[in-house]
């Protein structure tokens, strides 16, 4: 049997933003207006710990995109939380 | 073979559609909205794929499609979780058993009922809106709040004026139930222009998607008016904590793991669909109808019941002969198609067909002239028999 030893793991730390969302359909929609607008970001799944009704998901984006998902998130009427 | 059952189920599917099916076995293996590992976003992605790809055919918004098992599942939901206990539920006279059964089911014990008005298959095709219209506010009672009605007859293909209907139904403040399980994929269905609240379409039909995938697809007007509460109560991945299902769209009506290898076959076959035009699709399939009911309409020794020129089907019975045995002998010709009561008696009624029902032969884009011309063949052989 062989085994693969990771010897070094590279790890880039980003500042990163959070918007919670709710569903994962929302949070599909969510993206898909972010990414038309030009800014990466990405689905994640929130604390549950953190929201009172449990388990729920949202987007995550590098911190210098904030104001502009949040811009574009109003504009689409989606409801939104920033974490 | 020769398959001649398409109403009952499209067949075959494209290999675009089988791989779909096996990708969605085989890769997209996370379970969409549980998790936020790359299988469940994976999964996730497909579906709202397939939401968005139904959403651009039938004109509504990619949340408003709700995803279920069959035409049936996506009828009882669209009814009961919209039924305002007590009242009174209009259907038309020639409607399929998953609208009449869910119907009388929640209407049997109140002391409200429901009430059936004319389709009006006998007359001119110019003056059938008028008269349906005519019809339905006939039997309207004060206590009218829904009115479930097909968009095609599933025994004769007879087409129903949705638009003229969706439009009284918004005037009068009837919540509009549509079962497109005929029309969807062969008749240009705009939820919004045609006035639906919510349309129940199947994907094993006319989309020629796999069996055991359906929608209920709701309009922006039917969500807002808030007579859509849930109906399947469980577990979708969002607020757990809460013991009531989400408030919003599609999840409040999506309870428990969809599925996804369907869905996602769904959606390939909804692309496809796009690429062959549904106008198209409809010349292609009532024409070979047409030149079925061409070959056999002088022949005596057969009834045809209520053929229409853009109808998909033909419903007829030979004379002297069962129709179960009919459609057992045309097996033997190696010809698929479809006898007995079709789950509508009601329709059959309407048509008067004799006690055991009728033959229906249904067609879809596969087939060709040449099938036809077997099938007339087989029918003549039969007849003279």
């Amino acid at each position: 049997m062989r085994f693969t030893a990771y010897t070094h793991i590279k790890v880039d730390i980003f500042m990163m933003c959070r918007f919670g969302i709710g569903s994962i359909t929302q949070a599909q929609m969510a993206l898909d207006i972010i990414l038309l607008n030009g800014i990466n970001a990405r689905i994640i799944k929130l604390d549950a710990k953190k929201s009172a009704n449990g388990c729920s998901y949202g987007i995550e984006a590098q911190a210098k995109d904030k104001s502009k998902i949040y811009n574009t998130l109003k504009k689409a009427k989606i409801k939104f939380s920033v974490i | 073979m020769i398959y001649l059952d398409n109403a009952a189920t499209s067949f075959p599917k494209s290999n675009a559609v089988n791989d779909a099916l096996l990708y969605g076995i085989k890769v997209l293996g996370g379970n969409p909205g549980r998790s936020a590992h790359k299988l469940a976003i994976e999964a996730a992605k497909a579906v709202y794929d397939a939401r968005v790809q139904a959403a651009k055919l039938f004109n509504a918004k990619p949340e408003n499609v709700v995803f279920t098992y069959n035409t049936t599942y996506a009828i009882n939901i669209a009814l009961k979780s919209s039924y305002i206990y007590g009242t009174n539920v209009l259907i038309s006279d020639i409607e399929h058993n998953s609208v009449l059964r869910p119907v009388a089911s929640v209407t049997g014990n109140t002391f409200a009922s429901y009430s059936t008005f004319d389709s009006f298959p006998d007359i001119a095709e110019k003056e059938r809106p008028h008269a349906i219209i005519s019809s339905i506010r006939s039997h309207m009672r004060p206590l009218t709040r829904t009115l479930i009605c097909t968009a095609r007859s599933n025994i004769t293909g007879l087409q129903m004026p949705i638009g003229d209907i969706g439009r009284y139904c918004r005037e009068n403040g009837l919540f509009f139930i549509v079962d497109a399980a005929q029309a969807a994929g062969y008749d240009d269905i705009d939820i919004e222009r045609d006035y639906i609240d919510a349309l129940c379409v199947p994907g094993h039909k006319g989309l020629y998607g796999p069996q055991g995938t359906a929608m209920v697809i709701y309009s922006q007007n039917a969500i807002n008016s808030a007579r859509v509460g849930s109906f399947i109560e469980g577990g979708n991945g969002v607020q757990s904590l809460d013991i009531s299902m989400p408030g919003y769209m599609p999840e409040m009506l999506e309870g428990g793991t969809l599925g996804v290898p369907g869905i996602h076959a769904l959606s390939t076959a909804i692309k496809e669909l796009n690429g062959y035009g549904i106008t198209n699709i409809k010349n292609h399939d009532s024409s070979l109808v047409k030149k079925a009911y061409m070959q056999l309409c002088f022949n005596d020794k057969i009834t045809i019941y209520g053929y229409t020129h853009d109808s998909p089907m033909l419903l007829f019975n030979l004379k002297d002969k069962d129709c179960e045995a009919v459609a057992d002998l045309l097996d033997k010709h190696g010809i698929c198609v479809r006898a007995g009561y079709h789950c509508s008696p009601l329709a059959h009624k309407r048509y008067g067909t004799p006690p055991g029902g009728a033959v229906r032969m249904s067609v879809g884009i596969y087939n060709t002239e040449d099938e036809i011309d077997m099938f007339v063949h087989a029918i003549k052989v039969i007849s003279n028999s």
